[in-house]
């Protein structure tokens, strides 16, 4: 069996396989809804069941080689459900008991693992999610719809006329209701947005960067049957995992992203009875992390000027940059500290790739033969590379954001011996799909206003996954060597903060060590969520979830 | 003999609690759930409460004394663990042999012995430091142990069978001396190094295991070679039975050489690890300590004085940072025992 045909795409949820934002709809909105009464929720999700998008291939243009199926919608819908939500709608206790226990506590009980407390804790979080799983303001229901943005960086009118007719069919279920408290535009949904880089015509385009400046949303895993043939060759490379005998990378096993499926560890993730209501689904980890910018901003501009001493920098630009590359392990621009080791080699190779964005703007039949392989040479400088060759973190620090949240090869315990080819064997059943994006607007550089990024995680296990990388690799650093230095960039901060920015043992270079970094990020709320397969939407729509 | 293990004493203590029941403030209460009782009210430093220090930007933190464990007055103990064991969970019954069991008329139906435990228990386990194997070391940890918190020991362990014959640190090591269960496997985590150990040896016994095997090899082919030849006509003048004899001598072998492997190596297993060289340096709990603290002190020294562009200023800031942290001073300026999270 092929790749292509080993996972039933018409049965899977359209958010699982594809990143929304890279794929022309950069614009999305969240909806949250409590469920009152289990027959008002089964006639909602009856009605939503024949809108959801699932992961059918879209049609691009006439001659597509990509073969795919299905017309491409102008607005896409998605929906996951909280454990209070499988509760409210009538399942068996049996389906219900054998959920992980982590989605059956929901997001609020997990502080302590996830390192929400301070300024991160839950009477902090807008109110909407506050209560998430507490009486009649109960988060159940999370609907996702993703649009396309005009020139004028709002989004297409489809989408505020999609939004009506669900507020419309909720209505009309008469018991299922729309919980408010958002904090932004609309205290209705949460809307978030590719930022956007205005033009002096006026115009928007679209960036990818995220509110401190970096470029977002490049790494990704990729698992089997994920991306049609000639896709999955320019994203598996650095997606997915290196395979020791060959040296080559593969596509994740889909076990790890799909629950029903064998997972890396060559095992069917526990999943809760019956097995054909779990199968092609997966969970949702979302997160509504506010940035402080101006914090952010400052605590740069100190610490550039130090770090400029203590390296011998002959700018502030060098010094400011260069900090910020090694706390994120990527410049600002999205390459790799492994492919450009200081800022001359990043600007120069950034300026042989700056026609890289013109060509991925044109429709895939119109580029051609030279601007496809100028597409898969960007591709593998930003994506293929492995730590192997910097065990100590004298070009990428250790605890950068980018190497602790993926460590690659780097947790290798035989990493830089001589004649040993490191694998990805440790990191494998720790990734985690990114499906998120920025929220608000950062203009005045504070860290008062609205802006961030709603974090969006889509894995098998929430526990082993999600929430492992979250405590064990960002709120702590003992496997890093690094005692209980937190992540530079989103961690928690406790008194003795400390970021260390190593240099070559071998080398006569002096470390910098960087202390009492502020907090840059603030959760402001989040939950977990079941997206289920299109099958078992069918089952709770109808009523029929049976684990006999 | 594995209760010591470089530098650090490793103590089991199994102590059987009494039967019966008591009244505590009215209250009627199984002897075992009473020390259970106690033995959750006994603080272990895992809920000592830092507040920060009184002035702004001061990053020292003033911790409850009274939630540290009574455990600490005694510098030499650096873990300590006491557990109730009330009854082994029951393991459902003894796997029987169906067939055998059908041959011998067995009836399923009949219930079979339930194992139980004689009492409930106190387990009691300690690493401390100790200069040698020496039994006077664990005595005088007893005693420093009675010394230091008699008033919290006694509550605990007089609900204990037999512990109203101790009223003094004496009597208290006879004691515990009856409880004593050898520790056979000791974790101890200051190995800087891991001990050299020697190999097995086992060429001897292989030898003698092949030279069986060869006997019975050929005690097994010289019948049919000599079948051959005497079909060919060449029939060898060969002794009766000797093919036997050859097999025989072969098996005799074979199992002369299993025997000598399996004393071999029981005998190496039964040794103890020779003692890492050099043995667990500075090991000691106010070693540990001081070095943690030391650890601390200096990263947020090295913070401080990285930026410092004169020589003689670093010098004499480190001058300062050794002055206030006293490096070979184990008593001054060192992270005090007890606390979690610091």
């Amino acid at each position: 069996m092929s790749d292509a045909s080993l996972l039933d795409l018409a049965d899977i949820q359209g958010n699982i396989v594809l990143p929304y934002g890279r794929y022309g709809f950069p614009w999305s909105r969240h909806l949250l809804f409590h469920i009152g009464e289990a027959a008002a929720g089964r006639r909602f999700l009856a009605v939503l069941r024949g809108e959801v998008t699932s992961a059918q291939r879209w049609l691009l243009d006439p001659g597509d080689p990509a073969g795919g199926t299905v017309p491409r919608p102008e607005v896409t819908l998605n929906l996951a459900l909280s454990f209070g939500g499988l509760r409210a709608l009538d399942l068996p206790t049996r389906t219900l008991a054998e959920m992980p226990e982590e989605f059956i506590d929901g997001m609020t009980a997990r502080a302590h693992i996830l390192g929400d407390f301070g300024r991160s804790a839950a009477r902090h979080w807008d109110p909407v999610w506050r209560s998430a799983t507490q009486g009649y303001h109960a988060i159940h229901l999370w609907v996702s719809m993703s649009a396309g943005t005009g020139r004028d960086g709002r989004p297409v009118d489809a989408l505020g006329q999609r939004t009506d007719w669900l507020l419309a069919q909720a209505q009309a279920a008469d018991g299922v209701h729309l919980l408010a408290g958002h904090r932004g535009a609309d205290p209705r949904w949460q809307d978030s947005c590719a930022r956007m880089q205005v033009l002096p015509d006026g115009s928007h385009v679209l960036t990818v960067k995220e509110h401190f400046g970096f470029t977002d949303g490049i790494s990704d895993p990729v698992f089997a049957g994920q991306y049609p043939a000639e896709e999955s060759a320019l994203e598996v490379p650095g997606g997915g995992r290196l395979d020791v005998q060959h040296q080559q990378w593969q596509p994740l096993a889909p076990g790890e992203f799909l629950l029903g499926h064998p997972c890396e560890a060559q095992e069917l993730p526990t999943v809760a009875e019956p097995w054909g209501f779990t199968r092609n689904g997966s969970f949702l980890a979302v997160r509504k992390l506010h940035q402080n910018v101006g914090s952010f901003d400052r605590y740069i501009e100190e610490q550039a000027r130090r770090y400029q001493r203590v390296a011998g920098f002959d700018g502030i630009e060098e010094a400011r940059e260069t900090l910020k590359a090694k706390m994120a392990g990527r410049w600002t621009n999205g390459i790799p500290l492994m492919a450009a080791a200081d800022w001359a080699t990043a600007q120069a190779l950034a300026a042989r790739y700056q026609d890289v964005p013109a060509i991925q703007r044109k429709p895939r039949p119109q580029r051609s033969a030279a601007e496809q392989a100028q597409l898969r040479a960007y591709e593998s400088l930003l994506s293929d590379f492995r730590y192997g060759s910097d065990p100590a973190g004298a070009r990428c620090p250790v605890t950068a954001h980018t190497r602790r949240s993926n460590p690659r090869d780097g947790l290798d315990p035989k990493l830089g011996v001589p004649g040993h080819a490191a694998d990805t064997s440790l990191s494998n059943r720790r990734r985690i799909l990114r499906r998120g994006l920025p929220y608000g607007d950062s203009t005045l550089r504070d860290d008062e206003g609205e802006h961030g990024v709603l974090f969006m995680a889509v894995c098998a296990s929430l526990f082993r996954q999600f929430e492992f990388v979250q405590q064990q690799w960002i709120e702590y650093g003992s496997v890093f060597g690094a005692g209980n230095d937190t992540d530079p960039l989103i961690g928690s901060r406790g008194p003795d903060n400390r970021f260390t920015i190593p240099v070559d043992p071998a080398g006569s270079g002096q470390p910098c060590i960087c202390a009492r970094l502020p907090q840059f990020v603030e959760t402001r709320g989040g939950e977990y969520f079941f997206l289920p397969s299109l099958t078992a939407l069918r089952q709770i729509a109808e009523g029929s979830v049976d684990p006999t | 003999m594995a209760n010591y293990d470089s530098g650090h004493h490793f103590m089991t203590l199994l102590v059987p609690l009494r039967d019966g029941t008591l009244e505590v403030d009215g209250r009627c209460l199984s002897h075992r759930q009473r020390v259970a009782e106690l033995l959750a009210l006994l603080p272990n430093g895992e809920w000592l409460r830092a507040t920060p220090g009184h002035r702004a930007g001061d990053r020292t933190r003033v911790f409850s004394p009274c939630s540290r464990s009574p455990f600490t007055r005694n510098p030499r103990t650096h873990f300590t663990r006491l557990v109730v064991i009330d009854e082994l969970p029951y393991n459902g019954r003894e796997p029987r042999d169906t067939l055998v069991g059908a041959l011998r008329k067995r009836d399923p139906l009949v219930g079979q012995p339930v194992d139980r435990l004689s009492c409930a228990w106190l387990l009691w386990t300690a690493d401390f430091d100790a200069a040698s194997d020496d039994d006077g070391e664990l005595d005088s940890w007893l005693a420093q142990t009675w010394q230091a918190m008699e008033a919290e020991l006694t509550p605990i362990l007089q609900h204990a069978v037999g512990f109203e014959t101790v009223i003094d640190a004496d009597s208290f090591i006879a004691y515990a001396r009856r409880c004593q269960v050898e520790t056979t496997l000791p974790f101890n985590d200051y190995w800087a190094k891991p001990p050299a150990l020697s190999d097995v040896n086992l060429v001897g016994p292989k030898w003698l295991g092949l030279a069986g095997l060869l006997a019975i090899a050929l005690g097994l082919v010289v019948p049919v070679l000599a079948m051959l030849l005497d079909a060919l006509g060449m029939a060898p003048a060969l002794a009766s039975g000797i093919a036997g004899r050859c097999v025989l001598l072969g098996l005799a072998l074979l199992l002369l050489a299993a025997g000598w492997a399996w004393l071999v190596v029981t005998r190496a297993a039964s040794r103890p690890f020779p003692p890492p060289q050099p043995p667990a340096p500075s090991s000691t709990l106010p070693s540990v300590l001081k070095a943690l603290h030391l650890q601390r002190a200096f990263a947020a020294f090295a913070e401080e004085v990285q930026y410092a562009d004169a020589a003689d200023d670093l010098h004499q800031r480190f001058a300062a940072f050794l002055e206030r942290c006293r490096p070979d001073d184990l008593a001054g300026a060192t992270q005090p025992p007890g606390d979690l999270g610091v």
